[in-house]
């Protein structure tokens, strides 16, 4: 019974814990290695953005120069505003329109009666997920352009305008982009959602038709309430990417040209960091961009657990 | 008892039966066309003639694509690296997800 008593410390019974279960933390070990060693362990190269890092000096030879490389970035006025402002336009053009698609998408499908017709329109509509980013931008490039494309080959012929160049032209550029990211992702998306609509309990749309619910009142009642923890949850993951807007397609779909609202903060830093090899320069505004998208995650998840019962943590 | 639907479910029906067809086609076309391009008289699809049907049938954007020695390493490359890296993926989350998923359990045995 001593010995009991003895060992009953916190320290011991952690051990205790360890050796019980020994077999489900060796199944853990290679994930939370590949954690540890891909993503935690290279949390110490974050210095060379405060240094004059150069990869023949490596991190202890190169200078220490604290937030110059931040300075920099923000004195390059007007045109880091305009990054900014590009970056966060993008973004919330993002939230307003490619967030709510396939939520309205998996509402529609939810109401098709005929099974054959749901199952092909919900097939088709997953291809485009599997089409990657370089395919979808060389599409994009075929079909808008001003000689060839089949876009503006109906303008010209059924309407008889001009050509219009879009990829050449700012204004367009934003609803090229985000058309392309909805119509590519939208069917995909439902998958989520449609699975949260499944899982609500169906006495509930009985209780409901009880009470004098008619479809439409049941759709927003019922099944769109089931979904809003998955919507929310999805809402936290994607402000968590909020400064790091798609990268790859902007690069294959920006020229010169529509760089006015392109050029966005990654693009520039590859510009910047990659191609004139400014590795300090580039960390320094990748850290800028992680620590925002962090605070907003913590804020978000925060607004979550406070207003309702679902939260990232 | 045969419920009577309201004619404006009615009318939501035909008008989500539409939109269906229409996102199908939205989603099919670009792949369709790009398919049909592709098999097409060069000179037909640069004119912008293709609209949705190939004319004109010709391989010779595929004898170009089948020829070139790159193409075959991406391809090879492309399939080293999906393969492995989907047996790696799949072994280590299906491992490291059955003892998170016992988390909140309180006995080995058993789960909630």
């Amino acid at each position: 019974m001593e010995n009991r008593r003895r060992r009953s410390s916190g320290a011991w019974q952690a051990v205790r814990t360890l050796r019980k279960y020994r077999v489900f933390y060796l199944l853990m070990l290679p994930g939370i290695l590949y954690y540890i060693v891909f993503k935690y362990v290279p949390m110490y190269g974050i210095i060379i953005a405060f240094q004059d890092f150069s990869v023949g000096r490596g991190i202890f030879g190169s200078k220490f120069v604290g937030i110059k490389h931040f300075i920099e970035f923000f004195h390059y006025t007007p045109d880091s505003w305009k990054l900014i402002r590009n970056t966060v336009m993008l973004n919330v053009y993002d939230l307003l329109f490619h967030f709510p698609a396939p939520i309205a998408l998996a509402l529609l499908f939810h109401e098709i009666r005929n099974k054959a017709f749901k199952r092909f329109v919900q097939s088709v509509s997953y291809m485009p997920h599997f089409l990657s980013t370089v395919v979808i931008a060389g599409i994009i490039v075929m079909f808008l352009s001003p000689t060839t494309g089949i876009v503006n080959f109906i303008l010209v012929k059924l309407f008889g305008m001009e050509p219009v160049m879009f990829l050449g032209m700012p204004e367009w550029f934003r609803t090229i982009y985000i058309g392309s990211e909805i119509w590519q992702k939208v069917g995909w998306g439902t998958i989520l959602y449609l699975a949260a609509i499944a899982g609500v309990d169906p006495t509930l749309y009985e209780a409901a038709k009880m009470d004098g619910a008619n479809r439409f009142q049941q759709m927003r009642h019922v099944t769109f309430v089931g979904m809003i923890p998955v919507m929310i949850i999805l809402f936290v993951l994607n402000l968590g990417q909020f400064m790091e807007v798609g990268f790859q397609k902007i690069l294959l779909l920006y020229n010169p040209m529509n760089y006015e609202t392109s050029d966005v903060i990654n693009t520039f830093v590859y510009r910047r960091g990659i191609l004139d090899a400014d590795f300090s320069f580039a960390t320094a505004v990748g850290l800028f961009q992680s620590v925002i998208g962090f605070v907003l995650v913590v804020i978000a998840n925060r607004l979550a657990r406070k207003y309702s019962e679902t939260s990232l943590w | 008892m045969k419920i009577k639907e309201s004619w404006g479910s009615r009318l939501f029906d035909a008008c989500n039966a539409v939109l269906m067809v229409m996102l199908a086609a939205a989603m099919l076309y670009p792949m369709v066309f790009v398919l049909s391009a592709s098999i097409s008289d060069n000179a037909k699809v640069v004119s912008g003639q293709v609209l949705l049907w190939p004319k004109s049938l010709s391989l010779a954007a595929y004898e170009r694509l089948v020829f070139n020695p790159d193409l075959w390493i991406s391809y090879w490359n492309t399939i080293r690296y999906t393969t492995v890296h989907t047996a790696l993926t799949l072994m280590a989350t299906a491992a490291m997800a059955y003892p998170l998923a016992k988390n909140g359990c309180r006995d080995e045995g058993t789960c909630c």
